[in-house]
């Protein structure tokens, strides 16, 4: 039996084609594929075809070992796993994982949105100090100095 | 004037009528009509694009995003994040996962106290303002805080408010004088209570009404009980409960464990209290660990018991390392009559898959051979030494003259992790070689002592011992490990 293609087109028109059951750890996806007639190709309106690349290439690597979940080395694989995530993510710009985590929270894949928000939480808020929080996630502070001293001492515990 | 009187009302509804039916019929009561018909079709037409624009903001909302990754972060961290801008000012005040833990306060004593006195009020303030409609977790973990017990209840009863799935109450301060803390009984009651963890200085008390319809997960570590039938009640009360563990801290004289949607079930015994005797009934369960604190080098006097054990015939996996409550009682006690008639031909563990037993029993030929005789199931036998107990004591079986039993037809993973290279050792991985016809791999780990002529000889003889099974993969690795449970 072959397997079936689902052909998907981002938001500036490039056209991917890929194999039902990476498009499918989407959940959006079913939806727009019922919606739709199954052969026509899908578009991603939120999605520019570099951040869909970057999607696809992260779900054809999470679908390969789905499949062989059946087998014994799964524990094995799932480090392999964990460390291929790690790299692919390490070797995204600001600007990229920004995108991913929105491409994932609109086409609702639960493990990519969930390994994003955990590395910005991680790289960009953790340990870092308010000024460095608010020039990497490009926070505009409103606050007057009163107002953020105040704020401070709310929650004074929190801060180190 | 009677008449007058009786007629008088009749003309009146007649007018009424009369008036309502050429109203009816007029051009201004029409277009009344259309112009309402048409009132309510906007009006319900804006409302249901408005619903769909505000579900597609909440969903789109970045705010959700934010609060997304905040999640991710432990809560002192995401409560850091209120003096960025005003937006996120009280954003972390929608997280659903709540951990305070003192272990993140600093080291010096002074600071600790400081910061202690500013989180204390904090937690209580925001427990009654947090604006999460649910709490999906909340977890508490005070060590060395002078937090009082009666927080401890306060918070306890904010997040129940809270519709609480997961609690998580670690208050096992060092210093024993300490006052206890008390549950609030809306605990007992708490419809969406899914897991309760419960450790150190904090009383179980069952109030009269009592009732935890969805707790599947059940955790008391050290904790107080009120009175002694605490345990037995409380678990009465959970219908769907499916893994206990227990903790011994001494104060119960009988542990009593009677459930019959129970799937594992884990204990504790703390050697030092002697007195108490331990019933189970559990038909559905599937795991069963016990454990206690004994070790070789304490001269600690083991007691005697009282142990009941009734109906455990699904069982699947089976950890036991204990003196208090070792292999042997507990297959005496399963093979009493009660449990006979349900276990049927006296087979004892016919669902038992997997068996690790540790070298140190003194026993250790006796019980293998008779929990092997009673597991027709069983695929994988591991032999280890745990790490603070005493290396094996020589196995006194012969078992070069024992006859094939019927768990070796299943056998499919044997493994000693702590092989000392002994005559009966050897043995006794010769005969399960021999014998166990569906055996896929041996696995010996150990002989880390031994010269490595010496070493190459047990190899030797073990590798050209005959196999019952011509696919056994035989492997070696000369080091011991030590098994941390």
């Amino acid at each position: 039996m072959s397997k079936k293609n689902i052909v998907l087109k981002s938001s500036n028109g490039i056209i991917f084609e890929v194999e039902e059951a990476v498009a499918l750890q989407s959940e959006t996806i079913p939806y727009m594929i019922e919606d739709d007639c199954a052969n026509d190709t899908i578009p991603l309106a939120n999605v520019t075809g570099d951040i869909l690349a970057l999607v696809i290439e992260y779900c054809k690597k999470h679908v390969v070992v789905a499949d062989g979940d059946g087998g014994g080395s799964s524990s094995s694989s799932q480090e392999d796993l964990k460390n291929w995530d790690a790299q692919f993510m390490n070797d995204l710009d600001q600007s990229k994982i920004f995108n991913l985590l929105l491409a994932a929270d609109f086409l609702n894949i639960k493990t990519l949105f969930d390994l994003t928000c955990q590395f910005v939480a991680d790289t960009m808020i953790k340990g870092k100090s308010v000024e460095e929080v608010r020039r990497t996630l490009n926070i505009e502070k409103d606050y007057t100095s009163e107002e953020e001293a105040k704020a401070r001492q709310e929650n004074e515990w929190a801060f180190k | 004037k009677t008449s007058s009187e009786v007629s008088s009302p009749i003309p009146l509804p007649f007018t009424i009528r009369a008036f309502l039916a050429s109203w009816l019929c007029s051009p201004f009561f029409i277009f009344c009509l259309i112009i309402s018909v048409f009132f309510v079709f906007v009006s319900t037409k804006t409302q249901s694009s408005v619903l769909q624009d505000m579900e597609k903001l909440s969903s789109e909302s970045p705010d959700d995003l934010l609060l997304k990754i905040l999640s991710f972060l432990p809560t002192k961290v995401a409560v850091s994040t209120s003096v960025l801008s005003k937006r996120w000012e009280f954003l972390w005040m929608d997280l659903s996962v709540l951990e305070y833990d003192d272990s993140i306060l600093p080291k010096d004593r002074n600071d600790r106290l400081w910061k202690c006195n500013m989180m204390r009020p904090f937690i209580g303030r925001n427990m009654s303002l947090h604006r999460a409609p649910v709490i999906e977790s909340f977890r508490i973990n005070f060590n060395t805080a002078p937090f009082e017990p009666e927080d401890i209840k306060f918070w306890v009863a904010n997040a129940v408010f809270c519709c609480v799935r997961e609690l998580s109450i670690n208050y096992s301060l060092n210093s024993i004088d300490r006052p206890i803390a008390y549950l609030p009984s809306s605990l007992y009651v708490c419809e969406s209570l899914v897991s309760l963890k419960l450790e150190g200085r904090i009383l179980v008390d069952v109030p009269r009404v009592a009732y935890i319809p969805s707790l599947k997960i059940l955790s008391l570590r050290r904790v107080t009980y009120k009175v002694e039938s605490i345990l037995e009640r409380l678990v009465y009360y959970c219908p769907v409960l499916e893994d206990l563990v227990v903790e011994e801290s001494g104060d119960l004289e009988a542990l009593v464990v009677i459930s019959p949607s129970l799937q594992r079930l884990t204990l504790e015994i703390d050697i030092e209290c002697y007195s108490y005797g331990i019933v189970i009934n559990t038909p559905s369960l599937e795991y069963f660990k016990v454990t206690d604190n004994w070790n070789s080098d304490g001269e600690a006097y083991i007691p005697s018991y009282f142990i009941g054990i009734e109906d455990m015939h699904k069982l699947e996996e089976a950890y036991m390392d204990s003196k208090f409550f070792s292999i042997g009682d507990f297959l005496n006690k399963l093979t009493t009559p009660v449990t006979y008639d349900i276990i049927g031909e006296g087979i004892a563990f016919n669902q038992l898959e997997h068996l690790k037993l540790c070298s140190c029993q003194t026993d250790l030929s006796d019980l293998l051979i008779r929990l092997l005789e009673e597991s027709p199931n069983l695929l994988e036998l591991e032999i280890y030494r745990r790490y603070e107990h005493d290396p094996s004591e020589e196995p006194s079986v012969c078992w070069e003259n024992s006859d094939p039993q019927c768990f070796l037809r299943s056998l499919q993973t044997f493994k000693w992790t702590s092989f000392g290279g002994s005559k009966n050792e050897i043995e006794l991985v010769k005969y399960i070689l021999r014998n166990a016809c569906c055996l896929k791999t041996a696995t010996i780990l150990g002989l880390s002592s031994h010269d490595p002529k010496k070493k190459l000889e047990v190899m030797e003889e073990l590798s050209l011992s005959s196999r019952g099974s011509t696919s056994c993969q035989l492997e070696f690795f000369c080091k011991v490990l030590n098994y941390y449970h």
